[in-house]
């Protein structure tokens, strides 16, 4: 241990060595060493302490696809040995990105009767073909419901069996690996006789392997409907929203269905998932993604990709152990977009005199931040009238407005308004 | 009299009345957009109550509006694919049969914003085999199911008709909103980059997402071509400018260096061009042009696809 030590109008360097004192005149080049000593010292340690080195280094933009290796895992009791990162094919225009996924060891594709009105099918059906239907799992939805009349009106089976037979088609294959009763709105419908006998039909003919349900419904009917499919005994494999901000209530409801069995797949898993940029050291993408793949209840996540990129992007989690340097990234990702992304619970929208509407200009800059699309931010802001745009808040000098989830609205309102006016 | 303090201490210079004049220019033309964006949901709506429905139907309930934030609630998971296609609203209303019943029509009209997003969204929706209906600017369907695409208008009519005589009604409907959906029938004039000999008709899309699956041909156009008996892809990339689509090309080039392909000089096409095989599309060519990344692939050389380069190349520059 070293200090300063002065006496006689003269600097000592003192050690305290096991006990004993001993002091060396301090000279000027002694003391430019030890200053540049601490100074180099001090700065790492300092360094240490800021978030980037707190997060971990910088990583590597996105894994090389050379090193990664696929995790699989059993779909509950389907027994499938599904890639833990699965393909969400909804929006995918491109072939050659799905025959990349498969190289990478990606095996279960999702798509929907209804995705792109059977173009998605037909285009995951052409490309299976060419790679060979055998290697991989098929999973497509069909709608219970009669479009648009939804909740009054559900297909019956003879309708459904139709536009599986339609899908099986478009698909070129004799079976789907899974089948799923696409958005399933009322927690009554699985249990609803057309619904389960179509079901059990399709897995007697061998048409699907498996069945399920997919669902996106909020608050309590997200938890009814996984409590009233579980009654059944009949649905096999649940496809669900799942990701950080899942309220604890979905989250059981899901370790619930595990408990008896039941495959579980994560849809929308980035929701919310600004794009890199705004933290150059953080993926969010990423970091949403593995914390879905982290819970144990869940055998794979479907997010939708359309390019290289995104496909490069989510498989650079595969074989990652969400650490404590991921959660942080979570956290402050979390915490850098709290105050700005809206949670659209509209409690704000009464707060504001002035009728500024505040829940689509925070719609138009979730366009710019969040999806990267200028234009179609400023078209939303712009489709304002200046009674419901931010123009008021630019001259408010005692704003009321007050976010329930800590957003500083009159500053995003004016922060909108400069951006897009 | 503050103001007038302010002007008194800082007359006006020429600069700043220019400046005045941009700023009231742009006020003037933002009350235009709200007022063009209020006058199409108010035809919407006339559309709804003033021109439909058919005789022999009724509205059942109100009108109904989704923005992208609900949208899900509407389409379920499509929702996402309208979303980057740049959807803005949709209007839409159920119509019952006025003798009672359970028939019903739905008519859903899509605001895409623009154009060439509502071809956009129509496009790869459309059968490639499907005829046209002859309805709006493309359309294609059924007795029970309508889809066409007008001006910035993507709308989709659906039917759950039971009797014979109605069979007409989706049909029927489908052709009198498109008469009466504010715009015009023209094609987005983007299509004009390809030359018309030789297309496959049908087979143009726009694509948003990433052309050959890169990001960094995010947005753009393809179509079909047949060039001695064989399919090929031309596309043709936006770029928001002429830095940006230079960079496309390299990045282009790089990503095909990294996959271990050659990359060969475009011979007389000049700089930022290249010659090479993109994986799952045999040979490609690429030429950047303008703020315009224009190729063709799935060639079987690289001297099949050039006189069609140079047909795009040449519209681009027109």
């Amino acid at each position: 241990m070293q200090f300063f030590l002065a006496t006689d109008g003269e600097l000592y360097l003192a050690r305290l060595d096991r006990g004993k004192m001993t002091g060396k005149k301090l000279t000027r080049r002694r003391f430019i060493r030890n200053i540049t000593a601490a100074c180099t010292c001090s700065s790492l340690y300092v360094n240490a302490l800021t978030p980037r080195h707190a997060l971990g280094k910088p990583r590597k933009k996105y894994a090389s696809k050379d090193r990664m290796e696929m995790e699989y895992r059993t779909m509950g009791r389907t027994g499938l040995k599904v890639s833990a990162l699965s393909f969400g094919v909804m929006r995918l225009a491109e072939p050659a990105v799905l025959f990349e996924a498969l190289d990478m060891g990606i095996n279960y594709f999702d798509t929907a009767h209804s995705y792109q009105r059977g173009n998605n099918e037909k285009m995951l059906g052409d490309v299976l073909k060419q790679y060979g239907r055998k290697k991989v799992f098929i999973a497509t939805k069909i709608p219970p419901y009669h479009k648009r009349l939804g909740m009054n009106r559900l297909n019956d089976q003879k309708s459904l069996e139709a536009k599986m037979e339609k899908s099986l088609r478009r698909l070129q294959t004799d079976y789907v690996d899974v089948l799923f009763l696409h958005n399933i709105k009322d927690p009554d419908w699985p249990a609803h006789d057309e619904m389960l006998s179509f079901c059990q039909k399709m897995k007697k003919t061998g048409k699907a392997r498996f069945v399920g349900i997919s669902f996106h419904s909020g608050g309590q009917t997200y938890v009814d409907t996984v409590d009233q499919a579980l009654k059944t005994d009949v649905y096999d494999v649940f496809l669900a929203t799942l990701n950080y901000k899942s309220p604890k209530a979905h989250i059981d409801a899901l370790k619930r269905a595990r408990k008896k069995n039941v495959g579980i797949v994560g849809m929308k898993t980035q929701a919310g998932g600004y794009e890199q940029g705004a933290r150059e050291s953080l993926s969010p993408h990423q970091a949403a993604l593995r914390w879905v793949l982290d819970r144990e209840f869940v055998d794979c996540a479907i997010p939708g990709m359309v390019n290289r990129h995104q496909l490069a992007e989510n498989s650079g989690v595969i074989g990652m152990k969400m650490g404590w340097s991921h959660r942080k990234t979570l956290a402050v990702y979390y915490d850098g977009i709290k105050d700005r992304y809206c949670l659209r619970c509209g409690a704000c929208s009464s707060s504001c005199k002035n009728a500024v509407d505040i829940h689509t200009i925070h719609r138009s800059l979730m366009y710019w931040e969040g999806y990267r699309d200028f234009e179609l931010g400023r078209k939303t802001y712009r489709g304002l009238s200046n009674a419901e745009n931010a123009l008021a808040c630019m001259r408010c000098s005692t704003p009321v407005c007050r976010c329930i989830n800590g957003i500083k609205i009159w500053k995003r309102m004016r922060y909108a308004h400069t951006t897009f006016i | 009299m503050h103001i007038r303090l302010l002007f008194k201490h800082r007359p006006m210079r020429p600069d700043v009345g220019l400046g005045h004049c941009i700023k009231l220019l742009v006020i003037l033309w933002i009350l235009a957009g709200t007022c063009v964006v209020s006058g199409a949901e108010s035809s919407l709506e006339a559309i709804f109550t003033g021109r439909l429905p058919l005789p022999g139907w009724k509205p059942e309930g109100e009108p109904y509006r989704y923005v992208s934030e609900n949208l899900y609630e509407h389409i379920n998971g499509g929702a996402d694919y309208f979303i980057a296609y740049g959807f803005v609203a949709l209007t839409g209303i159920n119509y019952a049969p006025v003798s009672g019943g359970m028939d019903s029509v739905t008519v859903d009209i899509y605001d895409m914003g623009d154009k060439l997003n509502a071809f956009g969204v129509f496009q790869p929706r459309r059968d490639s085999q499907a005829s046209s209906l002859n309805i709006g600017t493309g359309s294609f369907g059924s007795d029970e199911y309508v889809a066409f695409h007008k001006d910035r208008y993507y709308v989709e009519i659906q039917g759950y008709i039971t009797g014979r005589k109605e069979k007409c009604v989706v049909k029927d409907m489908a052709s009198m909103v498109a008469a009466h959906l504010p715009g015009d029938d023209s094609l987005p004039r983007e299509l004009s980059y390809f030359p018309e000999k030789s297309r496959i008709a049908g087979s143009e899309r726009y694509i948003r997402g990433g052309i050959l699956g890169h990001a960094f041909l995010d947005r753009g156009m393809a179509c079909d071509y047949r060039i001695d008996g064989k399919k090929v892809t031309a596309f043709v990339a936006f770029l928001p400018s002429f830095r940006e689509a230079v960079m496309a090309v390299d990045h282009h080039r790089s990503f095909l260096e990294k996959s271990e392909k050659k990359c060969l000089p475009l011979e007389g096409f000049g700089t930022h061009s290249f010659a090479s095989e993109e994986p799952f599309h045999k040979t490609i060519i690429v030429k950047q042009a303008g703020a315009f990344v224009a190729g063709v692939y799935d060639l079987t050389s690289v001297e099949a696809g050039k006189t069609l380069l140079t047909g795009i190349l040449r519209n681009i520059t027109l």
